[in-house]
């Protein structure tokens, strides 16, 4: 490929890597940041707190979801795979209010702990590993299963060394996963927790940026010791993947599916119960929800064209790590490095709109560079031979091929961008709100009723999104 | 294909579109904290008669705590398109004193209508609006028999463990004042597993203690008065420390005073006017910061403040206290 040519391609990519390094620069050079009190906050107590903290309940939480998706596969043997991938998408705000209505009607004294924290991680770790872990059982087959049983194998043994050991490299790959959902988790504990002492590191980060006098040095170094915990995760993550070797991890994508259908189911029931809560409640605000929604649908359609330009440039490029930027950094580290930007070269929303995309965009090239990397180079040469032009060559050949997974990585990203909170609050200011900001913001204010309105429609959003991706898929 | 280049189109359409509407902006912003500003608060309620009454366009921007309005304040880029700050209480004053226009305000004849009380407590720059006396309300059938308590140290007894909510000190007024009152006689690593919540914000403190989560929250002892306006006040009172209540007065200030926006005057004028100040004490619950206003009839079974409670309230003190909280409950002072 040519050099000028490369070059042209590599403009996006490079673009949104230079809104970084101007955002690092900016903030490392800004006024507000120091690096001796940096140094301080880093070595402060308080910081081995939230540290100690964060770690305690999140191991506390993967333990806690591993033994109970466990006990669950059992029970169910092996069925409810759509199930658990229908409520593996629910936003984190979802699980906090499922979590206030249990211990509601448990009649719980204080709801407000750590302990309904690890309540919600749990509930929402669960059907995660439930979904993967029985993909993972699905993909081994039943063949070897029954060899160890005609070898005489009892039904305790014959599960332990086929299903269990059979899928511990991705038991251990949804773990890191699900890790890194906990250290990132923030509306969820911000409904939770009640507030200090209970802090996480992504809240103290929030915290020290929004809450009354704004502190970036420590920020930066809550963000920086949380990206140092990602780091490893991630690097766990990488580690577990070359070691299951052939034998392989799935990516989350599968050709084919049947979730287009209960997303549908959901979207439905969703919009059953926003009437139900409308007729209780008298939600007399209904009309003040619809400016945050038209925000979601354009954020939405804006992440994910920006997320599927990012994408194809950096790949086609030769830049394919640029893509994967965001999966090294907590949500909230990279919206702080970004921060100062803002509304002085970028407007807010643009802002949330291309630190959304940097988040997502580890997501979609891990389904769309694969598809890519099998392209039909042969038959394009071919159609460029018989005078077709390279983009013609591309559209005629590779994109029938292409446009389903793409279409379905679309729906995902704008399905996430709905329920995205974190950069939306750090970034919004007053200016504007989506619906998971405006739902985040009732949450604080306690109106459960309005928040759960708002929850409900930005998972209507979310499952529409869905369900047109997996539909044309 | 089709729906790529759409896509597309939409999206870069949308960006374009998507420009902050502070730019062009109204003729008049205020900024305030939510349970002022936001939906079902006082301000929004005023809004229409304001615009209709001066033909002013006029746009409300709140922050989820008051103090959140220093953090935004503290962007010259956003605080170059606010006008007014509303809620704006004597400690935020104190952070803000170099924001203020200093106008006397002579035109408003603060002097001949402000309560004797209130009168050493005004600045200059600042208009005080209302005031009140913080304590805990409690719920007498929550409490289950349990006596709430008569002195600061009682917070600390077992039968009030986990049974109260506070406010965030970084974030809320209320919540600040609660912690500087209390510092000289209970240590903040004590209460750390004393307290239920620590609320971001009054607002959903008081939303949290009527859902029934705590039997009592730290709020305002006008707040008798809603619980009376709604025939309930048989089953909340008020606690009366010992060292005293500590008084908050809330006002507003100018940040911007264009000369050729007649706007800000008209607000401070509409905002001034005795059925409009009725209105907060009747919305906000607070008691208005002058003589000629007339208070709901609910307010005449709220009981007396008695005893004010008197500690530092500047800028030293409370950058003490933001300092060392962090420190008592999550670091090394525990």
């Amino acid at each position: 490929m040519r050099i000028a040519e490369r070059t042209l391609l590599a403009l996006p990519a490079l673009a949104l890597l230079s809104y970084v390094v101007m955002g690092v620069s900016s903030l490392v050079f800004s006024g507000s940041f120091r690096f001796s009190l940096m140094m301080e906050h880093l070595l402060s107590s308080e910081l081995r707190y939230t540290v100690l903290l964060t770690l305690k309940y999140a191991f506390l939480g993967l333990a806690f979801s591993w033994v109970l998706a466990w006990s669950l596969l059992l029970i169910l043997r092996g069925g409810g795979t759509s199930v658990f991938r229908f409520f593996s998408v629910l936003p984190g705000m979802a699980y906090a209010l499922l979590v206030l209505l249990v211990l509601r009607l448990l009649k719980t004294e204080s709801p407000y702990s750590m302990r309904s924290v690890l309540m919600a991680w749990t509930m929402a770790g669960v059907p995660f590993l439930c979904g993967g872990i029985s993909e993972g059982i699905r993909d081994l087959g039943p063949k070897s299963k029954e060899a160890l049983r005609a070898l005489g194998a009892g039904p305790v043994r014959a599960f332990f060394h086929h299903e269990f050991r059979g899928t511990l490299p991705l038991q251990g790959a949804l773990l890191l996963q699900q890790f890194w959902f906990f250290l990132t988790s923030f509306s969820l504990v911000m409904i939770l927790s009640g507030g200090p002492p209970w802090e996480t590191l992504e809240v103290a980060i929030y915290s020290a940026m929004r809450l009354g006098q704004t502190d970036v040095s420590k920020a930066v170094a809550i963000g920086l010791v949380q990206a140092s915990i990602l780091a490893l995760v991630r690097m766990g993550l990488i580690w577990v993947r070359s070691a299951a070797g052939s034998r392989g991890i799935s990516e989350g994508y599968r050709e084919s599916n049947d979730s287009g259908g209960w997303f549908g189911i959901l979207a439905v029931l969703v919009l059953c119960l926003m009437g139900a809560i409308w007729l209780a409640f008298r939600i007399e605000n209904a009309g003040d929800f619809i400016a945050p929604l038209l925000l979601t649908i354009i954020l939405g359609g804006c992440v994910a064209g920006f997320t599927l330009i990012f994408s194809v440039s950096s790949y086609f490029s030769g830049f394919r790590s640029i893509s994967i930027l965001g999966a090294w950094f907590s949500p909230l580290l990279l919206s702080l490095s970004v921060w100062s930007l803002t509304g002085l070269v970028v407007s807010p929303f643009l802002n949330v709109a291309l630190i959304q995309t940097l988040f997502f965009a580890p997501w979609f090239s891990q389904i769309l560079f694969p598809l890519l990397d099998r392209a039909q180079r042969a038959e394009m040469e071919a159609a460029r031979v018989f005078g077709a032009g390279k983009v013609r060559a591309f559209f005629e050949v590779e994109w029938p091929r292409l446009q389903g997974g793409v279409r379905r990585v679309l729906g995902l990203v704008f399905a996430l961008s709905a329920t995205e909170v974190s950069s939306v609050m750090l970034f919004s200011r007053g200016d504007f709100d989506t619906l998971a900001s405006y739902s985040q913001n009732l949450f604080a204010r306690f109106r459960i009723e309005e928040a759960s309105f708002g929850v409900l429609a930005m998972l209507l959003v979310s499952a529409i999104a869905l369900t047109i991706g997996e539909r044309r898929a | 294909m089709k729906w790529l280049f759409f896509w597309l189109a939409a999206t870069i359409a949308a960006v374009s579109g998507c420009t902050r509407s502070g730019d062009i902006g109204p003729a008049l912003v205020v900024l305030s904290y939510s349970s002022l500003g936001a939906t079902g608060g006082f301000l929004p309620k005023v809004a229409e008669r304001f615009k209709a009454h001066s033909g002013c366009a006029l746009r409300l921007e709140t922050t989820l705590g008051a103090t959140q309005m220093v953090a935004l304040l503290s962007d010259p880029k956003l605080r170059s398109s606010i006008d007014v700050v509303m809620g704006v209480d004597e400690l935020l004053q104190e952070r803000l004193k170099g924001e203020w226009v200093t106008d006397d305000f002579p035109w408003l004849k603060l002097g001949e209508r402000l309560l004797p009380m209130l009168s050493e407590r005004v600045r200059p720059g600042w208009i005080p609006i209302d005031f009140g006396a913080l304590t805990f309300i409690y719920r007498k059938s929550a409490l289950k028999g349990i006596a709430p308590p008569k002195s600061l140290k009682d917070l600390l007894s077992p039968g009030l463990r986990k049974k109260f909510i506070l406010q965030d000190p970084r974030a809320s007024s209320p919540g600040m004042l609660f912690f500087l009152f209390s510092q000289d006689f209970v240590r903040i690593s004590e209460l750390r597993s004393a307290w239920l919540a620590l609320a971001p914000s009054w607002d959903s403190s008081y939303q949290m203690f009527l859902s029934g989560d705590a039997p009592m929250v730290w709020s305002y002892l006008s707040s008798l008065a809603y619980h009376a306006s709604k025939g309930e006040l048989s089953d909340y009172g008020a606690v009366f420390f010992e060292e005293g209540l500590p008084l908050q007065v809330e006002g507003m200030g100018i940040v911007r005073q264009d000369r050729d926006n007649p706007c800000v005057r008209k607000w401070i004028e509409f905002m001034m006017k005795p059925e409009v100040l009725a209105e907060i004490a009747e919305k906000q619950w607070m008691w208005p910061a002058f003589r000629d206003v007339r208070l709901p009839r609910f307010f005449d079974q709220v009981p007396q403040i008695g005893k004010s409670a008197r500690f530092n309230l500047d800028v030293k003190s409370l950058d003490g206290l933001l300092s060392r909280f962090g420190k008592e409950i999550q670091g090394a002072d525990r």
